[in-house]
């Protein structure tokens, strides 16, 4: 998916984790524009009030209210903290693998389920054409089965890179001599983008990352014609 | 009415304290209200990164306390840094990709809702596939 223009929020998901960091996003929102709220109106009633209390001194009434209120906030928060967590990380076994290679500046691809399935994904320079997403589009795109556990493992070659996609929820860090693993579960088809998410130099910000999700049947006929 | 002149009065000379202040941390120790104070033939013309009278290249600072070039017509008439500022802007900064044009946004947009992008509660969400249109 690609963020729309004067959006501010998060992108609709198109994973079951994602789904559940929007849940978490949304309600630990509310939560703390409450707290905004409440406080910064607690501020603005105490500067504007014209009247002092000389006599005060303590009050431990107040002050064990205030501890205990932020302890269960803060419980409200880390529990549904927690079970993202750990859904995040749930372990299954995939049905394919990909390996994402960051480069200075472009990803490589390799599918070492299907014989000679490799490939380089650079960004589209804009002069290209006019329609398409800028600083988003790569003329090789990586093409996943939707509704099928997949395995990315990442690495990079040179330096630091981090292969994202915001609308899956997922992102980790490309370093060199190290494979970092994310586990994707697409629950629709459809185009998702996403960005280098790790200062690389000089075209750090033009090394986007175009993922294609296609019906099982699709990727099969797709993957025989490139192998 | 008293205390409101005495209040006047304490502004005015903690102004004074703090003018003093600056010119004591420039070296000089004169008050400085001259608001076209110069130095040599600089102009002094702000606070710059620490008070003091002085100018420096430095990103986190863009406003050095002296002027880089020697006063003349032409850096009196243009002597507002907004207006320098905006004089920047218009010719320093380069122009909009052609990805800004209301055209090429027209097209981009058929793309998104052609890609189904945020169908859930965002762009796709609002269009109508079966007649078309945006939703009523």
């Amino acid at each position: 998916m690609v963020p729309t223009w004067s959006s501010f929020g998060l992108q609709n998901s198109a994973s079951p984790s994602m789904e559940q960091l929007t849940f978490f996003h949304d309600f630990t929102m509310v939560v703390i524009t409450l707290i905004t709220v409440t406080v910064g109106l607690n501020m603005f009633l105490i500067c504007s009030c014209l009247l002092t209390n000389r006599l005060l001194l303590q009050e431990q009434v107040v002050e064990i209210v205030w501890t205990v209120i932020p302890v269960f906030i803060l419980l409200s928060i880390a529990l549904p903290s927690l079970k993202a967590l750990y859904l995040l990380d749930d372990p299954f076994t995939p049905s394919l693998t990909i390996k994402a290679v960051g480069h200075q500046w472009y990803w490589s691809y390799e599918y070492s389920d299907f014989p000679g399935i490799e490939f380089d994904s650079y960004m589209l320079p804009e002069s290209d054409s006019l329609s398409i997403a800028r600083l988003l589009e790569t003329d090789n795109s990586l093409i996943v089965p939707s509704f099928s556990q997949i395995r990315v493992l990442i690495t990079g070659s040179d330096v630091i890179h981090s292969w994202a996609v915001p609308s899956l929820g997922v992102k980790a860090d490309a370093v060199p001599g190290r494979l970092n693993q994310v586990m994707l579960y697409v629950n629709r088809s459809g185009v998702f983008y996403g960005q280098c998410s790790e200062i690389c130099g000089a075209n750090h910000s033009f090394m986007p990352i175009k993922l294609e999700a296609v019906p099982m049947a699709y990727f099969i006929k797709w993957a025989l014609k490139s192998s | 009415m008293a205390l409101r002149r005495l209040e006047r009065v304490f502004c005015q000379q903690l102004l004074q304290s703090a003018v003093r202040c600056q010119s004591v941390r420039a070296g000089s120790s004169v008050a400085h209200l001259d608001p076209y104070y110069k130095i040599g033939k600089r102009e002094v013309v702000g606070y710059g990164h620490n008070g003091g009278f002085n100018y420096m290249d430095r990103p986190d600072f863009p406003m050095p306390a002296v002027r880089f070039r020697e006063a003349n017509n032409e850096i009196l008439n243009r002597s507002h840094y907004r207006k320098t500022t905006y004089h920047r802007y218009f010719t320093v900064l380069p122009p909009l990709p052609a990805s800004f044009t209301p055209e090429n946004q027209a097209i981009q947009l058929r793309n998104m809702i052609e890609l189904q992008v945020d169908p859930i509660d965002g762009l796709a969400s609002k269009y109508d596939y079966e007649k078309n249109q945006w939703k009523k």
